[in-house]
């Protein structure tokens, strides 16, 4: 009889009859921390659209929404080819581009890069919103997740399908993408709103700076949980495999981040500031950015300190680029750009077995700097482009109307908004 | 029936069949000798209309016109042509050319908008947003005679500078008003003026809705 029930099981249930094996496991794990970290999309639209003002909050998510689309498309195309494909010279890939055929690992692994790719490009989104026209926006995109991210990319995260990138072959660490993910993208967000100039009367005649404030902090929390959530996945995805350096990983991940809140509220505090919900988000967000070179290869006090440390870093860059009259809707480039070299030090500082070593931070800053060196000036010349060819900056009078109503005939709150910038009547013709 | 609105009903009748400059002494006629008199004494009025055009005129067709309109609904009357109709009388014709046109309407509102908005700031902010708004003129595609003119206006008040201006114009020197009051002020308290000041306007019911200069 039990022979009989065996052979039923066996016939209705063949997946049953064998183990799953690891690299079964492997690519479930790396397909969960792939949708983790596309997850973070929905975190990055909350927080961005949260931080600006309502005129503005369709404009916001539809730059996100679409980052993971178009970002995902040209990474698939070329992107992947020029991050993963053989890298003879180790400054770029040269092969895999389009790819539709392969083996089962790598459509995973192209799946969780995907989503890296998003995250570079959107990054740029929240420090441009509320000004930079829709389509030209995403010509940046597409640009910044399709070569700007991967050449950067191939540097040092390359060895996959052979070959080895330079910075990785100097001994560059960044387990998740510090430097590699979000340096860069805040670099690309840098040049765009240094060529795009502050949104009207952010600043006054004096250089005073005047706070515009978002319109939704519930949805700023909300995606600073989701952002949180999506992160466990973004690092300890990075491991590419189910092993026991996870839980070490995602602990990590999680003690910078609290380490990044508390610190934003001490910097705070220390300057007599009132602590702000949004800076706090943002605190928590650099810790975040922060552990995500290190969060594989240091220990949880030294994570704390590096998400403390990347919190404070955070507050300060928000001042600095109050100081330089430039206007960063979201504080991206403090928390991706500023928290990301941190991060990128930190991990050199607190290496496992190699603690403060000076040969490995060097190593580190020039990686770090490297990132800059790529990004900035070819952002800058992207969007310079841009702007003189098919426009990058809205007009004042949408900036006036709001781009929800400019950009996409649609707003966001149509029964709650109570200013009255544009002409409602208008919404449905222009539709 | 009043008188505003029975002028607004000849003028809308008229309004197909004659040019603005012929209008004008027409209506001055009919508010001199037609204003009070019953309903039927239109015949005579459209016959002496007919007389001084020395033109071939439908008096069937402009006289059902004139019935409809008197008897239609007032949301469908064009706007009351009474200061045109003054300035006329007074010998102004210059100026009763400059308010009358297909943007007249728009004009209009954005006058009362613009007066609205000058209510909601502080005495000295308003100087200095005419001002701001006269130096940044020049973004504005029109010609310099229109611009110096606009700048008078912007400088010392009154209605001249707004001559001549098309409603995609006045949008875009409401949005010049705007950039200031966010240069001044802060774009916050920028988007809570202009609100106001439409919502204000809005009370008004004129002819064109403040939003359509937005």
């Amino acid at each position: 009889m039990k022979i009989y029930l065996l052979s039923l099981c066996a016939l209705f249930f063949p997946s049953l009859a064998h183990a799953a094996t690891d690299v079964d496991l492997n690519s479930a794990w790396v397909v969960l921390a792939s949708a983790l970290v596309f997850f973070m999309q929905a975190g990055f639209a909350l927080l961005e659209s949260g931080m600006s003002r309502a005129k503005n909050a369709v404009n916001v998510m539809m730059k996100n929404y679409m980052d993971g689309c178009v970002g995902g498309i040209v990474f698939w195309l070329v992107g992947f080819g020029l991050m993963f494909g053989a890298n003879a010279t180790g400054w770029y890939g040269m092969s895999h581009f389009a790819p539709h055929q392969g083996e089962p690992w790598d459509f995973t692994f192209l799946l969780f890069q995907m989503m890296f790719a998003a995250t570079a490009a959107t990054i740029a989104s929240g420090a441009m919103a509320e000004r930079t026209r829709y389509a030209a926006y995403l010509v940046g995109a597409v640009v910044i997740s399709g070569f700007i991210y991967p050449i950067f990319g191939s540097w040092v995260w390359s060895g996959i399908y052979g070959g080895q990138g330079w910075l990785a072959k100097m001994g560059f660490i960044d387990f998740a993408g510090s430097t590699v993910v979000h340096s860069i993208g805040a670099w690309c967000a840098l040049a765009g709103i240094m060529v795009l100039g502050p949104r009207l009367g952010r600043f006054a005649s004096d250089g005073t700076p005047r706070a515009i404030p978002g319109h939704n902090l519930a949805l700023v929390t909300l995606g600073g949980f989701i952002l949180w959530l999506g992160w466990f996945g973004f690092n300890a995805g990075s491991t590419l495999a189910i092993n026991q350096s996870i839980g070490l990983i995602a602990l990590n991940t999680h003690l910078a981040a609290a380490c990044g809140a508390v610190g934003a509220m001490l910097a705070l505090r220390t300057t007599s500031s009132p602590v702000l919900l949004s800076t706090t988000v943002n605190g928590s967000l650099g810790g975040l950015v922060g552990i995500t070179a290190g969060c594989a290869t240091m220990l949880p006090g030294f994570a704390m300190l590096t998400g403390l440390v990347a919190g404070v870093v955070v507050v300060l860059g928000m001042r600095l680029l109050d100081r330089l009259r430039l206007d960063d809707v979201v504080g991206a480039i403090p928390v991706h750009g500023l928290a990301g070299v941190w991060g990128t030090l930190a991990a050199g500082l607190f290496f496992t077995g190699d603690l403060f070593s000076w040969a490995r931070v060097s190593v580190q800053l020039i990686g770090a700097g490297m990132a800059f060196v790529w990004a900035f000036p070819l952002a800058l010349a992207l969007y310079f482009i841009l702007a003189k060819t098919i426009g990058l900056r809205t007009s004042t009078q949408d900036e006036q109307r709001g781009l929800d109503y400019a950009e996409h005939a649609e707003i966001g709150y149509p029964e709650f908004n109570q200013s009255v910038t544009f002409d409602g009547a208008e919404l449905t013709r222009r539709a | 029936m009043s008188l505003t609105t029975r002028r607004r009903a000849i003028y809308t009748g008229l309004a197909g069949h004659f040019g603005e400059d012929e209008l004008l002494p027409l209506l001055s006629l009919w508010e001199a000798k037609y204003a009070d008199k019953p309903p039927f004494a239109l015949n005579e009025f459209l016959a002496e209309v007919a007389q001084r055009s020395g033109r071939k005129l439908e008096r069937a067709r402009l006289y059902r016109e004139l019935v409809g309109a008197l008897t239609g609904p007032t949301s469908n009357l064009l706007p009351d042509p009474a200061p045109r109709v003054h300035a006329w009388r007074q010998g102004e014709g210059l100026e009763a050319e400059e308010v009358s046109g297909p943007d007249a309407l728009a004009r209009q509102t954005f006058d009362a908008l613009s007066q609205a908005l000058f209510s909601l700031l502080d005495p000295d902010m308003v100087p200095r947003l005419r001002r701001f708004a006269a130096g940044n003129l020049n973004g504005m595609q029109i010609d310099t005679e229109l611009r110096l003119r606009l700048r008078g206006w912007l400088e010392k008040g009154g209605s001249l500078g707004l001559t001549a201006l098309s409603l995609e114009h006045l949008r875009v020197l409401l949005n010049l008003l705007y950039i200031g009051l966010c240069e001044y002020l802060g774009p916050v308290t920028a988007d809570q003026v202009l609100t106001r000041a439409v919502q204000k306007t809005e009370r008004m019911n004129l002819q064109l809705p403040p939003q359509k200069l937005l």
